[in-house]
């Protein structure tokens, strides 16, 4: 029950209110708060069936808003989001099982000052031209993984991954935005008797984005933008065009081993290391030419001790992890860097579930340091600092009745944010209710999702809301 | 035995991939360093010179940032520090004193060159050139289209400055729209007259003369007093007989087409293009305009990145870059007659055209 509805709640939070554009990451975040499924965690397609599913289908709606009483610069002033995710997963036999999901999104970004992209602080190269406007983003993303046992113990599993997003702003430029995405990854793992697993995955993805800024009177001004503080102004034209051609690899390595020196406690360890790069063209539609392009290259290992034999019911579970990676810029032509930026992400956490009745209580803290080293050689801009990040957190799971469950969270955080943010601290809170009953044609469930971010120096505050109701069969 | 497999498999997997990646560059940007020496060289009158306290000016053509200009020491040298790895204009004027075989007079020199790095610390020489023939000039190309929203580019016009001492004679001339080289000409009209011989149509030193695409006053009629400009006052005007739709004003000497089979007005682009004014000796349009016959020509262009299609010896640069369609400004050469056959240097665009005197 309680996977189920913080799956509806999450699909608010990641794909809703924050309205990230569809991308694949290098690699992802981890958070012992949300870590509920283990092929999540552990990425590798050959392990999806250590997530016991059975076979469902469930159908998701979401909606979400969040007003930026409180941003940066190239934010927009409200994003609002809506969108449908469809899960269904079936065991196709003793060996194979197969799970598919469709989610189609659609988000609006009101008063978004200048930037092209959805998310301006995410790239190094971003476009901008010279309005504030509105701009509507629209796509589907498409998921299939399929599992099969090879021989006995030995498991391999296929994902592929496909999004494609269109996006226009509308007002002048009246930039056209076409995102595509693709992510193949596949896993072998083998699987002892005695609880014990290891895994290998190895993930491609590529990306291709083009932007399309348009005249209208006037010749299309854009500027493309190497870092936060320097760009490079476009020549105007009638169409003025930004491509980005992005690929990336990644190797992921897993082991996970139950009772280990006692019978309650389970171990997973994961790692992988990664590369991906983009190259940034821009120019004339028929005459593109080589803006620059940016490397990410590192890695990351995660560990995660559980202990109880049903850590969501009664138990403890602790979790420590780092990621570490190095990114670096060039420039057109020229044969140096314009941009490094070396991360040292290190997060760690501990929570605690213990039964009350028929009720579960989990308590929970997590923290962690983000060390900073950014550059910007061109600019002569440097950000070196080690950020913090602390988050306490508590979910009740509550058993109303045999057909009813429900579920509440509160979490309360404060984080160091980059410069960009112009504020030294951002404190938050954020609540979760969700409610789940069953009936004779299926289950429907409803969630709501409210944060608020401060920032400490200054006035307005970030209000997040999502709510997203589901049913499955 | 499959576990270790699959370790030797893992690494042996990390250690192929992780010779794809790219290689990071060596040098850091912010960190360039050009030292530059302006001179004057003329073999003619025996003149090698270091150019001391001569204005150097870099504009950085790839980000906005702001033109940075210094003086050059008394070795006619000037080093810029810590700069970020970008294409820059590097242009230097002084005026010196210099003999020219008429005892010594004040010169204006000008150099300028187009500089891309290589390494972290460049060193050159900037030669700077004197002042081209003074003669007949295109000084002021209007083409851009004044502000509007209906794609209005009709009211373009030529401005031509004698910055001779001599009056010279229009007769026969002929003012070209050039293709993508020399050897290929889009129109070719011409003056009334005899080429080189005629006296009839003469412009005096220091005399400005206006060519109309049509002699119209557009400000008034199509703007109702705003914008654009008022070509009825124009000294000269385009026509072409094979142009049914064209406009010809009873009042204003005509430019004549010649070219059999071009049925259009002396239309050009609007922030890009090629002009020539020759002498008329060479009206075979086929093979081109001969370069000996140029008078003056102007290639203007408003991206950086445009290539050059006029030989070096008639223009070495481009006027108008960075000018936007529809914005209402003019290119103009920076004093009137101003020539040293750059039109980078040569030209300026100013915010309104400024027909028959310099802005």
């Amino acid at each position: 029950m309680r996977k189920v509805l913080l799956f509806s709640i999450l699909i608010v939070l990641i794909h809703g209110s924050l309205s990230f554009g569809y991308e694949d990451y290098l690699y992802k975040n981890y958070s012992i708060k949300e870590m509920y499924r283990v092929y999540n965690l552990l990425n590798n397609p050959a392990l999806m069936r250590s997530n016991n599913h059975e076979d469902l289908m469930k159908y998701n709606f979401y909606f979400g808003n969040q007003e930026n009483g409180y941003r940066r610069t190239f934010d927009p002033e409200q994003i609002e989001s809506a969108g449908v995710d469809i899960f269904f997963y079936k065991a196709l036999d003793d060996k194979s099982a197969l799970s598919s999901r469709i989610i189609y999104e659609t988000s609006r970004l009101n008063n978004l000052y200048r930037s092209l992209e959805k998310d301006f602080y995410n790239s190094y190269f971003a476009y901008t031209d010279t309005t504030t406007g509105d701009v509507s983003y629209a796509g589907p993303i498409l998921n299939v993984i399929y599992y099969r046992e090879i021989m006995s113990g030995f498991s391999t599993g296929l994902e592929i991954d496909y999004g494609i997003e269109r996006g226009l702003k509308d007002v002048y430029t009246k930039c056209e935005t076409v995102s595509r995405n693709i992510n193949i990854n596949w896993g072998l793992a083998y699987t002892g008797s005695k609880g014990t697993s290891l895994g290998a995955s190895i993930r491609y993805f590529d990306r291709q984005g083009t932007y399309e800024a348009v005249k209208e009177i006037t010749d299309a001004i854009v500027n493309t933008y190497m870092g936060f503080h320097m760009y490079y102004p476009e020549q105007p034209r009638s169409t003025n065009e930004k491509k980005i051609l992005g690929k990336g690899v990644e190797i992921d390595a897993q082991f996970s081993k139950n009772n280990v020196f006692i019978s309650a406690l389970k171990i997973d360890l994961m790692g992988g290391y990664g590369s991906k790069e983009n190259r940034i063209d821009a120019g004339s539609s028929s005459n593109p030419v080589r803006r620059g392009y940016w490397v990410r290259e590192g890695g990351f290992v995660n560990s995660i001790l559980s202990l109880g034999k049903n850590p969501q019911r009664l138990g403890i579970v602790m979790m420590a992890g780092t990621k570490q990676y190095h990114d670096w810029a060039a420039p057109q032509n020229y044969d140096v860097k314009n941009i490094e930026n070396d991360i040292s992400d290190v997060n760690y956490g501990i929570k605690m579930t213990i039964p009350l009745w028929a009720n579960n209580l989990t308590l929970g803290y997590e923290a962690g340091t983000e060390a900073v080293n950014y550059r910007e050689y061109t600019a002569d801009f440097v950000f070196n600092e080690t950020l913090s990040r602390n988050r306490v957190f508590s979910d009740l799971d509550i058993r109303i009745n045999q057909v009813t469950d429900m579920y509440c969270g509160v979490w309360v955080s404060n984080f160091e944010p980059w410069f960009y943010w112009n504020t030294r601290l951002i404190q938050a809170q954020g609540i979760e209710m969700g409610l789940e009953r069953l009936f004779v044609f299926g289950k429907l469930g409803a969630s709501l999702q409210m944060e608020f971010w401060k920032p400490e120096d200054k006035t307005g505050v970030i209000e997040r809301f999502g709510i997203a109701i589901s049913y499955q069969k | 035995m499959v576990k270790n497999r699959l370790i030797v498999l893992i690494a042996t997997g990390i250690f192929l991939f992780s010779g794809c990646f790219k290689e990071v560059p060596e040098y850091e940007d912010g960190h360039l360093n050009i030292n530059i020496t302006t001179r004057y060289v003329d073999s003619r009158f025996d003149i090698d010179i270091a150019l001391d306290s001569a204005a150097v000016t870099l504009k950085n053509n790839d980000y906005k940032m702001p033109m940075l200009t210094d003086f050059t020491d008394s070795n006619g040298t000037v080093l810029f520090q810590d700069l970020p790895w970008s294409e820059y204009m590097i242009t230097s004027e002084k005026e010196v004193m210099l003999d020219l075989g008429d005892g010594e007079l004040p010169v204006p020199l000008f150099a300028d060159t187009v500089f891309r790095p290589d390494k972290e610390e460049s060193i050159f020489t900037l030669f700077a050139r004197g002042p081209a023939e003074p003669g007949l000039k295109i000084n002021e190309i209007y083409t851009a289209g004044p502000p509007n929203n209906f794609f209005f580019f009709f009211d373009q016009y030529f401005e031509l400055y004698n910055s001779s001492s001599d009056t010279v004679y229009l007769d026969g001339m002929i003012f070209c729209r050039m293709g993508s080289s020399i050897e290929s000409v889009t129109y070719i009209f011409q003056f009334p007259g005899e080429p080189l011989t005629g006296r009839e149509y003469p412009v005096e030193p220091g005399g400005f003369v206006v060519l109309a695409k049509d002699a119209y006053n557009y400000r008034d009629e199509i703007f109702g007093g705003l914008k654009s400009v008022d070509l009825s006052v124009a000294d000269w005007e385009f026509v072409n007989a094979a142009d049914p739709g064209g406009m010809d004003n009873p009042d204003v000497p005509n430019i004549w087409n010649i070219k059999v089979g071009h049925t259009l007005d002396f239309m050009v682009g609007l922030t890009a293009d090629a002009l020539i004014l020759a002498d008329g000796t060479d009206v075979n349009y086929f093979d081109g305009i001969d370069i000996e016959t140029v008078i003056d020509c102007v290639e203007y262009s408003s991206s950086p990145t445009h290539l050059k299609e006029m030989p070096p010896e008639l223009d070495r640069g481009f006027a108008g870059i960075g000018q936007q369609k529809y914005s209402g400004t003019s290119l103009e050469r920076r004093k009137a007659g101003f020539d040293t056959n750059n039109s980078t240097v040569d030209f300026v665009i100013i915010p309104a055209p400024t027909v028959g005197y310099q802005h």
